[in-house]
């Protein structure tokens, strides 16, 4: 676990060495602010709270994780550091772990940036805290399963791009496969134990019981397991492809 | 220290190395060549835990390197061939992870870390981030992140290479000073490099090795190995050819002018040593010798003659 700190460490303080990482802070929390206010109006609901604002984060992280999570590992093969990294006492777990939990935190800092959203509404009104509270945990939590979903993919090849469009098109699925829209659509072709299991594994459907409030054990444990699959799922492209 | 068993790596249909076996213990400086393909660099990189062998076996102070990987990394230095280091690191803080990473922790770490510096002289560039290091300082990064937990083995693939000479020098010095509690593997081109430091020398070609020795043994199997030069003034030319002549010791004789002088080079008929005999005939003769030396061979030569495509079929030679 020593290990993995340490590696957490580097690529964490490695974000923050880069431009991108400062201008990646600034779009998040920008289009965490218009997509509030304009597309979902906060302002005309007239309820203190931040449905509006969590209701976005979804189709947000789509593109922003895939943009974090594209140079997790495709850019270490690319450069041929892999191999550097490859060669230090730590086991593929732990590199991993080390790197997404780095990824992470750093998701977590934009997160942490969205707290003047938090402020307005508290001054404009007096919204439940608590859900607000469950709800920026399990946008966080959906996060990191983005991530690991991200990571997987970029240990898959050495180009950036490639990760990103892989990652993209993946969260998209992820998100969508359970969503009213596409579920009806299939309704007619698909027997009911496809949809139900439609249902069950979107995304969007999790998080949305989560930001009602609701601290169901369930919803958890889906987007936990599903990182630690997708996270076991990068060990082994890892394991199996060191060069190239 | 490290013991290679009949280890095969196959890429794809490709077979980059080939049933190749070999025993480094401490103390040993061994060089690795080989031409380019040869499956150097995939040789130390299984060594070091990066590619997997299909098949064979790798131990590494008495760890399997499949079975226990990471403490086979824990006993390794390893500086691989390109890309060595995270380029938007200063210097100072990708040494400090590397220690950290190997487990070093608080003083310890830090005294790693200023040793390693002052080794390898890095003092200069500690807060200037990699990428904008000379090539010489990033090779030289890459160098001390595999020195700075004082491994057992290491495990250097071309580490001198876009140095100038005077690093290469400081480079071979240090090596030198640090042999002697470790088992150490360089692949190089510089074939002085293996002259200069290494105490025994492998040729790989094609993932087999096929030459293994010291550097004098393989200098003997050099075609220039013992020639005789003789440097001799114009006016005694033919006085010195008619007494190598009388030498049946003597096979060949060439003969370059030079300003004024003239240099013989003999060649021995066989195992057998002239160069006594031919100066005390010279001496006889009244013939001065302004020079004389011997050839102690060319590892060049014997690179070529055992790697090159065209080489004629030769079986082991030790």
């Amino acid at each position: 676990m020593r290990a993995v700190f340490v590696l957490a460490k580097r690529e964490f303080c490695g974000y923050f060495t880069t431009p991108a990482a400062w201008i990646f802070l600034m779009i998040f929390v920008a289009l965490s602010g218009i997509l509030t206010f304009y597309a979902g109006n906060f302002f005309s609901r007239g309820q203190a709270d931040l449905q509006s604002f969590f209701l976005f984060q979804p189709w947000l992280y789509v593109f922003l994780i895939s943009a974090i999570s594209m140079r997790l590992w495709a850019e270490e093969r690319r450069s041929g550091t892999i191999e550097l990294l490859m060669t230090l006492p730590m086991s593929t777990w732990e590199l991993v772990l080390g790197k997404f939990f780095a990824a992470w935190a750093f998701v977590g800092v934009a997160l942490l940036l969205t707290m003047p959203m938090w402020v307005t509404v508290n001054y404009l009104g007096r919204p439940d805290n608590g859900v607000i509270l469950v709800s920026y945990f399990a946008s966080f939590l959906m996060a990191g399963t983005f991530l690991s979903v991200g990571s997987c993919l970029s240990a898959c090849t050495k180009s950036q791009m490639v990760a990103f469009v892989l990652t993209m098109m993946a969260c998209i699925l992820l998100t969508f496969v359970g969503s009213d829209a596409l579920v009806e659509a299939f309704s007619s072709v698909a027997a009911e134990k496809v949809l139900k299991v439609m249902r069950s594994f979107g995304f969007l459907m999790h998080f949305l019981s989560l930001t009602r409030g609701v601290l169901d054990l369930r919803d958890i444990l889906f987007f936990v397991s599903f990182s630690g699959v997708f996270l076991f799922a990068c060990v082994v492209v890892l394991d199996h492809k060191k060069a190239v | 220290m490290i013991t290679v068993q009949n280890v095969t790596r196959r890429f794809g249909r490709f077979k980059a190395v080939d049933d190749l076996s070999m025993t480094v213990p401490q103390g040993q400086v061994l060089g690795f060549l080989g031409p380019n393909g040869a499956g150097k660099t995939t040789t130390m990189r299984m060594i070091s835990g990066f590619l997997t062998p299909s098949s064979g076996k790798i131990d590494v102070c008495g760890f399997d390197v499949v079975e226990n990987p990471v403490q086979v990394k824990q006993k390794i230095g390893y500086m691989p061939e390109q890309a060595s280091s995270y380029p938007d690191m200063t210097v100072l803080s990708f040494l400090n992870f590397i220690a950290e990473a190997r487990g070093l922790d608080g003083s310890a770490k830090e005294k790693a870390v200023a040793k390693v510096i002052d080794e390898i002289s890095l003092s200069d560039v500690l807060y200037q981030t990699i990428d904008t290091l000379s090539k010489g300082y990033k090779r030289r990064v890459g160098l001390a992140q595999a020195l700075v937990h004082d491994p057992a083995v290491l495990i250097l693939d071309e580490p001198t290479e876009g140095l100038d000479p005077n690093q290469k020098r400081e480079i071979r010095a240090l090596i030198r000073r640090i042999k002697q509690d470790k088992a150490i593997i360089i692949s190089t081109h510089v074939l002085e490099e293996v002259e200069a430091i290494c105490t025994r020398a492998v040729i790989i070609d094609k993932g087999k090795i096929v030459l293994d020795g010291t550097p004098r043994e393989l200098l003997a199997l050099s075609e220039s190995h013992r020639l005789l030069y003789f440097l001799i003034p114009d006016y005694q030319r033919e006085k010195a050819r008619i007494a190598f002549e009388q030498m049946p010791q003597i096979q060949k004789i060439e003969e370059t002018a030079e300003s004024g002088k003239v240099l013989f080079c003999l060649t021995p008929a066989g195992q057998v040593f002239p160069a006594a005999d031919a100066v005390d005939l010279l001496r006889r003769q009244d013939v001065r010798i302004e020079d004389m030396f011997m050839e102690k061979g060319r590892l060049e030569e014997v690179f070529y003659a055992f790697t090159s495509p065209d080489r004629e079929p030769k079986g082991e030679a030790l």
